[in-house]
């Protein structure tokens, strides 16, 4: 079939351009007689064409005679102008098409003009200019109200993000409902951004009430793209991607960590590490040699083996890879059949530094290939019958080193040691191979006795793992007119989904020796020894597969009816889904039904009710099913008689809208209405007594039900001047009978608080705006400006979370309730102190109320503030600080388009604020193992930077946990952040030069994502977007493309 | 027309009504409390669930930690520096607060490895639990329901004398399991006294039981309650009780005193006995076991072993010995770190080495004052000690050092995995493989002409860096199979022993010289100080000088197995701090050097390690949780925390 298409592609005719004829002349006006600027007039068939200028006039020569002449303006119904004339006057009338600009809305669709909820649409073509591999990562800064966070890094196929909608106002599950095509699917992940026809974003409990159940969280729909009736269209783009780090810890020299580990053993009060003299062999590996000595040359080699100064950083992982992406895809229809069918690639590299695999015989560098395919199809059987069948499938391959008997098999925890590994083994470590002049073996891996395994094993020489993904997605539906056999306006459509999802994994492990190396400077030799590890295993080879499966059928009847200026829907649906996890565990289900009924008088007054029932099995029996009610009412005060033609106020609307709508994640708990006891075996359990115990788990509570939304929205549109469009949205909302775990029940009673029965007693309140504005205006032909700005503000609060109230003796005697979810706590450091923050010497320490906690503080710590003025620094002086560690309250996005001739522009931003996070641990602190330090621990405090007024940017480093390193305004950071996410400049072709191959449109382009952030961390190495600091980072790239139209 | 809305309506009804259904869970093997007790095996499987949960210990603390050992003057964790987030190195910060407490640093209440608050009172739970449902539960046979009874009452003794050992404080009683609407408000807490009553109550039900065994004499039994452990556990409750600590002013020696002579007579009767004999001659009796004299061979060979659960074993004196052994890489974890290069853990302190006698019965220190300054760098030497020799501080020592120590200049014969450098000049030259080496912890060497090179021996050298090397001089060779290394990984490690008679002669001996009778303390002290191969305490000894030896004698007895840790603390009374002992903790610092003839020798002299934070008052106890104090206190308005935290 693909085959025949191409052909018609090939068959399609090119038209030749018009050099003489005659000129004509005209001007346009709008429906109120005014001048239109910006109005297209071309030859049909030609590129022979013009724009009206500011007054509305136009002059266009080369028009042959018999030529059809064509006045065009988005939002305005295409004219003919009349042969035999040379001076128009054309006024054009507004399309009424447009006013039927339809928004994908729950089970339907729905008149934009109509809609009454709080909705925001995306535009396919936006998110097709970003060079993310992800669509939830491309999403970001294009939803008012969404926050989509990379927050897992960049790893190859494993760079998801987290989402929200609107903030949050649970402690248990918080991400929105995704939808593709109607069905709830795993694969937003991997759908291909070419596929996307529209994707709706369903934000107030009107818009999501009908999902009852499963819809307090907000909703995603994802409609993929249908063909069109017309010629077939091929579309073929290709571009390739040098991609790296976002952000990266700068490099620190031998010498460096030396004078660093020193300092930090002095300020410990302990002994040096390193002497002058070997510092100095460091900085110059053949001081004091002799070069005229007859040994130089092998003086020189041991001197620059044992002083070395290794980047291991650099050496385990690349500064750059590349990327490429190739798609193809072609659409078209007949009165049979319209069709769109793609065909995408992707390959992403890693940055692991790998050997080759020539010299491994496999490959362990960390990629992704994928190779997706899209095929939907509607047909026409008869005139009141339509049938679509969706099938979409993909294959992908995502590489890494061997995870083998390690990290508990975590793929994850083994990205994660790589990177925490390559920041921690020292400059001064010999590496990453034996060195055969000190005795070692040619080739073989060193470790490091600071740390019991190696990287440079891990990254190369233990093997390799390959995840291999597939799936497949069938859905076929059918849509039956009853409007002549029934009644006008009614139908009904049956749609049924089958997909399943394949899960293989290929790992091949080995083993080598590892020799852990030991440098002597006072002999200045290296020696190796072999490390316990010793087992040597050649490659072996294991591999597993799982996979499941999940059904999804709908019925729905519909009716929609216009009455001289009354405007009548109605819709009725019923749904279930069946679906198995990946591990072949207890099915899951899921069971609804769900109603809407509109009504709009005179494209004025709307009204809509909406009604959801479904059930969940999280909850017993009598607990199971419940209502969700929502109601909303619109007033399109433009089209009222007193607005109706305003020249400057071409549209206000005004919406509101209420309702109820539940959640049942439970935060991947199930069935916790029944007690969870059962029998387990295992070795150290008394044989005697049958080697197994009853492991009390949960006790059920039958009550249980689902978190409760009560959600408020109320909106107004405002249109200026036609190109300004302003759109506000103020929503509140309550949430209530949130699942809890107890905490005020207290633990000597002996049940675990694990299991102590759940209860639906929290609340949260949330509340927020959401303004989004645009600008668009075609100023002529040659020259077209579009931008927006979105932004998002939430404010949650805790109402109740069972939390225990603690004494008066606290500054705060409640740490969730009454704060923001996730609000961070920590002790506030005295900036005003004599060492603006920091001790500055034992007397002060001495002087200062004692530390009730974490050790004796030393000089150069932080003064922290006695906030409840108990004598003592301890954890009642908590107080909190920043914002929420995990839901940002301010999202935003800024983008702007330019066209100019066959150029455009394109530039988005995106950014984040009031949000915090608590920096600790591993790739953050400085005393993990030998001392691991980076940019902000090079200038930690010392008297003598202290006394010399140099900047400080970190308390005085330490080779242990102080007091210091604990939540404090120092370690909780402000992670708001603005993001260059997407900047774009591309050309397209004159179509003069590409008419004659038969080529529509040729476009090339050069594109950058995620090329910079501004942000206000005092780390300086972690982007703040990423939540694990030293998990793989978040990754730019930089991409040449090209994208051809048949 | 009709037709078609009916069939779309039956479509989407059917959809629905065929499938409410579906929502209800599918098998999965949930079962009830009820269940559980209407059923013999469960039930059965039910009193494994109060087993479930008794620490390992030894050296299977969190991170193959030897726990209590190195937060105590016995010993100092090598791993403060490379794993300085775990309990050691706080410990010694003083880095520990009632939120985040390093001994119960794996909080999640997941391992056995913490000393965990919860956990304890799930397990009392369980044990309440089930003595409420045995009496009607359907057991098949009734010695068993009699000795299961038994067994729980022993279990709930077993967790409360664990918290009262680490908290130390008063606790509520729980006879019956609360129920989760149970007002808690009016909770009571018992004091630290009436709690060991109760203790005590629930041992002597177990006791009165005659189908509880005195011993346990099959495999599969292993890690079950007996009339043995009973005891034990009244024997040491009731030493704590009567302790300064823990007897709020109260005099309950006399008390303490008869429990433990009842103990030591019903163990004596019922078959235990010391362990004072060699069995395996082949390991320990060989000349590369390098234990020179019998006793020292036969206590290494006893603490290296798991005791055999059989009717007339080897092993007598082992009351109680725990789930899990040492993991078989004890000689990986807690060891030489030379052996498989891969961490040396418990490095016991010069404090230790100190206090071991000399093979004539004399103390090397004056015990009424051991150090004259704070920092015990100028030891107080016993006047009286002629054997004790400066230079020569490892010869003549009781034989228990030589079967308790590693220490500079002994030997060790194992497979090495490691090659000796190239001024390890005791070892030089040698490769990896089977092979006799000595072990060295010198951290400076004297060069032929006199320059002193401040390196530690490359191997086993004292450092303060690193995991391998030793901080102190002296590696842990208590539990450490005299061969196991490099090929003989295989070698198991010994199950923890919780309780063993000796410390029950111990325990006897201190409540006897605290209730004037000393002449009975006097004896039961000789019974281990025969054993041990030492000469026994002459009888005319009294007073603080008695009480100086019982108490050196613990520390001697019971080096490296936890009880120091709670000896020192019992001992102190509720105000005082812990800055004689636990403040300052030293090690040997040694120099090697050459003689003229090309021989060598050592300088040893005294250094100290890092000040340590954990001797204030607050350190006695371990704090409650803050958690659990918070909201026992917006519950019942009353502060249940230690004092200090």
């Amino acid at each position: 079939m693909a085959a025949v298409l191409l052909l018609m592609v090939v068959g399609t005719g090119t038209a030749l351009a018009q050099t003489s004829g005659r000129t004509i002349t005209g001007k346009v006006l709008d429906e109120n007689n005014q001048p239109m600027p910006g109005v297209t007039i071309i030859v049909d068939g030609t590129t022979n064409g013009t724009m009206t200028g500011s007054d509305g006039t136009f002059t266009l020569g080369g028009v042959p005679s018999g030529a059809t002449v064509i006045v065009s303006c988005i939002g305005y119904t295409n004219q003919v102008l009349p042969e035999g004339k040379s001076n128009y006057v054309v006024s054009l009338v507004p399309d009424s098409e447009m006013l039927e600009e339809t928004v994908v809305v729950a089970f339907g669709q729905q008149k934009k003009l109509s809609v009454t909820g709080a909705i925001s649409t995306v535009a396919s073509a936006d998110l097709r200019k970003t060079t993310s591999t992800r669509l939830d990562n491309a999403l970001a800064g294009r939803v008012t109200g969404l926050t989509s966070m990379q927050s897992g890094g960049g790893q190859p196929g494993v760079d998801g993000a987290t989402m929200y909608l609107r903030g949050a106002a649970t402690t248990n599950g918080k991400s929105p409902l995704i939808l593709v095509d109607g069905v709830e699917r795993d694969n937003i992940r991997t759908i291909d951004m070419n596929e996307v026809e529209s994707i709706s974003v369903l934000k107030d409990a009107s818009a999501t009430a009908l999902y009852g159940v499963q819809g307090a969280n907000g909703v995603i729909l994802i409609q993929t793209r249908k063909g069109q009736k017309g010629k077939a269209q091929l579309n073929i783009s290709v571009d390739q991607s040098w991609t790296s780090f976002t952000k990266e810890p700068s490099r620190l020299h031998s010498w460096e960590y030396c004078e660093l580990r020193n300092e930090a053993l002095m300020n410990d009060r302990q002994a040096p590490e390193f002497s002058e003299e070997t510092i100095a062999k460091f900085r110059n590996p053949l001081l004091g040699l002799d070069p005229s000595s007859p040994d130089y040359d092998n003086q020189v080699a041991i001197r620059k083996a044992v002083y070395c100064d290794n980047d291991y950083y650099r050496m385990y992982l690349k500064s750059n890879t590349p990327q490429t992406r190739a798609n193809a895809n072609i659409s078209g229809g007949t009165d049979f059949v319209n069709y769109f069918v793609n065909v995408g690639y992707i390959h992403q590299g890693g940055n692991l530094n790998t050997e080759s695999p020539d010299y491994l015989g496999y490959d362990p560098q960390c990629y992704m290939n994928r190779l997706s395919l899209r095929s939907n199809l509607d047909f026409h059987i008869t005139k009141n019958l339509t049938a679509s069948l969706n099938i979409a499938s993909y294959a992908e391959n995502v590489n890494m080193p061997a995870v083998g008997d390690l990290y508990g098999g975590s793929q994850s925890w083994m990205i994660t040691d790589i990177i925490y590994q390559s920041q921690t083994i020292l400059p001064i470590s010999p590496g990453p191979v034996t060195d055969p002049r000190f005795g070692g073996v040619s080739d073989g891996v060193v470790g490091y006795n600071y740390l019991d395994r190696s990287a440079y094993e891990i990254i190369n020489r233990r093997g390799f793992h390959t995840n291999k993904r597939k799936n497949l997605n069938t859905q076929f539906s059918v849509n039956w007119d009853l409007g002549e056999l029934v009644t006008k306006g009614l139908s009904v459509n049956g749609m049924a989904a089958y997909d399943t999802y394949n899960i293989g994994v290929l790992e091949g492990r080995k083993k080598e020796r590892v020799y852990n190396v030991r440098v002597d400077y006072d002999s200045e030799t290296l020696s190796y020894s072999s490390s316990n590890g010793d087992k040597i295993e050649p490659l072996t080879m294991t591999s597993s597969r799982l996979s499941n499966y999940q059904i999804y059928v709908q019925g729905s009847i519909n009716y929609a009816r216009t009455f001289g200026k009354h405007n009548v829907t109605a819709m009725a649906t019923a749904y279930r889904r069946f679906w198995e996890g990946t591990s072949a565990d207890i099915p899951y289900n899921v069971l609804g039904t769900a109603a809407r009924a509109t009504y709009s008088f005179d494209d004025r007054y709307l009204v809509e009710g909406n009604l959801g029932y479904n059930g969940s099995e999280q909850f017993a029996p009598s607990k199971r099913f419940g209502l969700f009610p929502s109601g909303s009412i619109g007033w399109i005060a433009s089209n009222e008689s007193f607005l109706k033609g305003n020249k400057y106020l071409t549209w206000l609307k005004f919406r509101a809208s209420y309702g109820l709508v539940g959640n049942d994640s439970m935060g991947g708990l199930r069935f916790l209405y029944q007690d969870d006891n059962k029998i387990q075996s295992g070795n150290g359990f008394v044989q005697g007594l049958g080697g197994k115990i009853v492991k009390e788990g949960l006790i059920g509570n039958k009550s249980i039900t689902w978190e409760l939304s009560k959600k408020m929205n109320l909106g107004v549109e405002i249109g200026l001047f036609k190109d300004f469009r302003i759109n506000v949205d103020y929503f509140t909302e309550k949430r209530d009978q949130i699942l809890l775990k107890r905490r005020t029940v207290p633990s000597f009673q002996g049940v675990s608080s694990d299991y102590i029965p759940r209860v639906n007693m929290g609340k949260v309140d949330n509340h927020g705006v959401d303004v989004e504005v645009s600008y668009s205006h075609t100023f002529n032909r040659d020259f077209s400006i579009s931008s927006r700005v979105n932004f998002g503000f939430n404010d949650n609060t805790a109402i109740e979370l069972d939390e225990p109230m603690r004494s008066e003796e606290y500054a705060y005697q409640y740490h969730e309730e009454g704060f923001r979810l996730g609000q961070e706590f920590g002790y506030l450091i005295d900036w005003d102190s004599p060492g603006n923050g920091y001790f500055t010497s034992q007397d002060e320490i001495d002087s200062y109320y004692p530390y009730g906690f974490g050790g004796k503080p030393r000089v150069g710590d932080f003064v922290y503030k006695d906030v409840n003025g108990d004598g003592v620094i301890d954890q009642k002086d908590l107080s909190p600080i920043g914002y929420s560690t995990t839901v940002p309250g301010l999202n935003y996005g800024i983008s702007l388009g330019l066209n100019f001739k066959g150029i455009d522009f394109n530039v988005l931003f995106s950014g984040l604020g009031r949000y915090s996070k608590y920096y600790s641990g591993q790739g953050v602190v400085e005393w993990t193992k030998q001392g691991t330090y980076f940019d902000w621990t090079r200038n930690g405090w010392t008297e003598e930077r202290y006394k010399n007024g140099e900047k400080i940017t970190y308390p005085a480093i330490s080779t242990t946990k102080t007091v210091s390193h604990t939540e404090n305004d120092f370690f909780i950071q402000n992670r708001s952040f603005l993001r260059l996410k997407n900047i774009e400049l591309g050309y397209t072709l004159p179509e003069r030069f590409l008419s004659k191959v038969g080529v529509k449109a040729l476009r090339v382009y050069v594109s950058g994502q995620n090329l910079f952030v501004w942000d206000n961390l005092r780390i300086t190495h972690i982007d703040p977007e990423q939540n694990n600091s030293y998990g793989y980072p978040i990754t730019k790239n930089v991409t040449l493309g090209l994208n051809i139209n048949f | 027309m009709k037709r078609i809305i009916y069939i779309s309506a039956v479509c989407l009804l059917t959809v629905l009504s065929s499938c409410s259904s579906v929502l209800d869970e599918a098998p999965s093997g949930k079962i009830s409390i009820e269940e559980v007790f209407r059923d013999n095996d469960m039930t059965m499987n039910y009193l494994n669930t109060c087993y479930s949960s008794i620490n390992a210990k030894g050296c299977l603390y969190f991170f193959w930690s030897r726990g209590p050992v190195n937060w105590c003057d016995d010993a100092w964790d090598a791993d403060d520096q490379d794993v300085n987030w775990a309990a050691s190195r706080r410990y010694y910060d003083g880095n520990a607060s009632a939120s985040d407490f390093p001994a119960n640093y794996n909080a999640g209440d997941s391992g056995n490895e913490s000393v965990s608050w919860t956990r304890s009172f799930q397990r009392i739970r369980n044990c309440a639990v089930f003595l409420q449902h045995i009496p009607t539960a359907n057991v098949t046979s009734e010695s068993d329901r009699a000795r299961w009874t038994a067994e729980a009452h022993v279990l709930r003794a077993y967790y409360y004398s664990e918290l009262l050992m680490w908290f130390g404080c008063s606790l509520p009683i729980i006879r019956e399991p609360y129920t989760l609407d149970a007002d808690f408000a009016k909770v009571e807490r018992s004091s630290f006294h009436d709690v060991v009553e109760f203790v005590i109550e629930d041992c002597d039900a177990a006791l009165a039981c005659d189908d509880l065994p005195w011993r346990i004499t099959t495999d599969s039994e292993a890690m079950r309650m007996t009339k043995a452990v009973a005891w034990a556990i009244k024997s040491r409750m009731t030493l704590f009780a009567a302790s300064p600590l823990y007897n709020e002013g109260n005099n309950y020696w006399e008390e303490a005193y008869s429990v433990n002579k009842a103990a030591v007579q019903a163990l004596e009767s019922n078959g235990y006995a010391l362990y004072d004999k060699l069995n395996q001659t082949a390991v320990w009796g060989d000349e590369k076991a390098y234990l020179p004299n019998k006793e020292s061979q036969y206590l290494n060979e006893y603490f290296c072993n798991s005791g055999a659960y059989a009717a007339d074993p080897a092993d007598k004196e082992t009351i109680y010995q725990l789930r899990e052994g040492a993991n078989s890489n004890l000689c990986n974890v807690d060891a030489p770190g030379a052996i498989l290069a891969y961490k040396t853990g418990t490095c016991p302190s010069q404090e230790l080495v100190d206090a071991f006698e000399t093979i004539n019965g004399e103390p090397v220190l004056d015990l009424s004052k051991p150090y004259l300054d704070e920092q015990h760098l100028k030891p107080n030497y016993n006047a009286s000690n002629t054997l004790y020799s400066k230079e020569d501080p490892y010869a003549n020592r009781d034989p228990r050092f030589y079967a308790t120590i590693y220490y500079n200049g002994s030997k060790r014969y194992c497979g090495w995995g490691t090659d000796a450098g190239s001024i390890s000049f005791e070892n030089l030259g040698q490769g990896q493989g089977l092979m006799t080496r000595t072990i060295t912890t010198w951290d400076a060497y004297k060069n032929s002409d006199g320059t002193v090179i401040n390196t530690p021996e490359p191997l086993m050298g004292r450092s303060l860096l690193g995991r391998t090397p030793t901080r102190t001089g002296y590696f842990q060779r208590k539990f450490l199979h005299p061969n196991s290394g490099k090929n003989m990984i295989g070698l198991p490690g010994p199950r923890h022993k919780d309780y063993r008679l000796a410390e029950i002669y111990l325990n006897f001996a201190e409540a006897a010289m605290e209730s004037g009778h000393e002449a009975e303390a006097i004896t039961y002290v000789n019974k281990v100080r025969t054993r041990a191969g030492m000469p026994g305490l002459s009888s005319g000894l009294s007073g603080d000088v008695l009480r100086q030896r019982i108490h050196n004698e613990r520390r001697v007895e019971l080096a490296l197995e936890g009880n120091r840790y709670f000896d020192v603390r019992r001992w102190h009374k509720p105000d005082e701090d812990l800055s004689a002992t636990d403040r300052w903790i030293t090690g040997a610092h040694i120099t090697h050097y050459f003689k003229a003839d090309g021989s060598h020798g050592y300088i040893y002299e005294r250094t100290i390690l890092k000040e340590r934070q954990c001797y204030t008052n607050k350190w006695l106890k371990m704090p409650i949780p803050l958690t659990e104090v918070n909201n026992m206190r917006a519950i019942t308005g009353e502060d249940w925390q230690n004092p200090g935290w």
